[in-house]
């Protein structure tokens, strides 16, 4: 099951081309290949944008179109083609923060965007643990989750998948800071452990 | 051990490769106790692992058709895309700039009415400019000449060439049905011409999805053009405006796409 949902991941586009080359007619102005990758990847750069409940419809919208916009517009700059999925949920998780942090008018976060954005595509370059290696970890990580309503938020959204987290918190007649909060604590738990992939190549380097 | 907890020095040099193997170790067993500490900086701080973490999370859930999309929206993702698109076919723009030279022998004219009509210290600062345009039908190598005014197809597309008589900073602004976008940003560091280029390429401005009166403005100054002078836009053009390093030059052409 999760092997097969690895290879989904990676599956041909819906025109049969690969992903490089895909992204390669892309940023040569194909208008084909750009509609393909919008088809490929609009689903979890929604799923990027619904994960923040404080987020409505018309600003998950907003950070769809944006993130597409930019990413296409830049595509001749990126470097390593084959990245460009998480390419463009960085993109669409800066532009949620934007939206978010204007909600909050929390200036911060913006600042803390600016200092990672110039630097972002190199580390990207070199972090690749594999495809199956990846959702091992996220997998390992959701059943690790001590039963209660963090793990029951998690499943709903990342697992099941088919609620914003706005909707799950009025399901669950919680907050909606709060299921954004259970989120992005998953999330970093997710970090943390890839963190430590890295951290044991970087240790097996000398070895 | 709390020299060993996440910063963003230790995740830089972590990512870049840069750590050291034996701290690599030792951060390794660290992370691994799920140290809570270490968890509120990463909620805290956007970071480069967000992108792969986000594509992993992504491959979890079941598919979901909701967040599909749809054509109205691509649409609008694939106008503001294609605003402003390199030409495919380089031929096409020889083509194009050849057309737009027949039109030179202007600028003179231009500086001495600008200098004539603006205060003297900001007649110097703000760099006399022309803008000309040519416009580019689709599917064909059909090129004309632009006339500020005229009617064209949506289905066209439009060339600009900036002329300038000093060095000066150039900012061209699409105003219309509301909108205001800066199309084009460059500093030209001599008297003379420039194209209108995207990623170093010459580049034409699809008009597809804009109806009515569309008006291309550019501004030219000897200083560095900010947001707020652009938002300034809308009074006085053609006339140029500001004080002191801000004076700016503008030159208009318009069209009503039909």
């Amino acid at each position: 099951m999760a092997h097969d949902r690895a290879n989904r991941a990676r599956a041909p586009s819906p025109d049969g081309a690969d992903e490089v080359q895909l992204v390669a007619r892309a940023a040569e102005g194909d208008g084909a290949a750009q509609r393909a990758l919008y088809e490929r990847y609009r689903p979890a750069v929604s799923r990027v944008a619904r994960s923040f409940a404080e987020l409505d419809p018309d600003d998950v919208a907003d950070v769809v179109q944006e993130s597409f916009v930019r990413a296409l517009r830049n595509l001749r700059g990126l470097k390593n083609q084959e990245r460009f999925g998480r390419w463009i949920l960085a993109i669409a998780r800066n532009r949620a923060l934007t939206l978010l942090a204007r909600h909050r008018a929390a200036h911060e976060v913006l600042e803390k965007l600016k200092q990672v954005a110039g630097h972002a595509e190199p580390f990207l370059e070199r972090l690749d643990l594999g495809v199956e290696a990846e959702h091992e970890l996220v997998r390992r990580t959701i059943a690790e989750l001590a039963e209660g309503p963090e793990k029951e938020t998690v499943r709903l959204f990342y697992v099941e998948g088919g609620l914003s987290a706005r909707e799950i918190a009025e399901r669950l007649g919680v907050g909606k800071s709060a299921i954004t909060m259970r989120l992005e604590r998953f999330r970093a738990k997710v970090k943390m452990k890839l963190l430590a992939e890295v951290a044991k190549l970087r240790g097996d380097e000398s070895n | 051990m709390s020299s060993l907890h996440l910063t963003e020095d230790t995740c830089r040099r972590l990512l870049s490769g840069e750590i050291h193997p034996e701290q690599a170790r030792e951060l390794r067993r660290h992370l691994a106790r799920e140290c809570e500490a270490c968890e509120a900086f990463l909620l805290a701080h956007p970071d480069p692992l967000d992108g792969p973490v986000d594509e992993a999370l992504g491959r979890v859930a079941k598919p979901s058709g909701e967040a599909r999309g749809d054509d109205l929206e691509y649409a609008r993702i694939e106008r503001r895309v294609r605003r402003l698109a390199p030409f495919t076919r380089p031929g096409l723009w020889a083509a194009a700039a050849a057309l737009l030279l027949v039109f030179s022998g202007a600028l003179v004219f231009v500086e001495k009415s600008w200098r004539a009509g603006g205060e003297k210290g900001q007649a110097l600062l703000a760099v006399p400019a022309r803008l000309r345009f040519a416009v580019v039908e689709p599917g064909s190598r059909a090129l004309a000449r632009g006339e500020s005014g005229q009617r064209v197809s949506a289905e066209a597309s439009l060339a600009f060439r900036i002329e300038v008589s000093r060095p000066a900073y150039l900012v061209l602004v699409r105003l219309g049905e509301g909108e205001r976008d800066v199309l084009f940003r460059a500093h030209l560091a001599h008297a003379g011409e420039i194209d209108v280029s995207e990623g170093g390429r010459p580049a034409a401005f699809p008009l597809n999805g804009l109806r009515g009166l569309q008006r291309f403005l550019l501004l030219a100054s000897a200083g560095p053009i900010g947001s707020s002078d652009v938002l300034a836009l809308g009074q006085g053009v053609g006339e140029g405006w500001g004080a002191g390093e801000k004076a700016v030059a503008v030159d208009e052409v318009e069209v009503r796409v039909e």
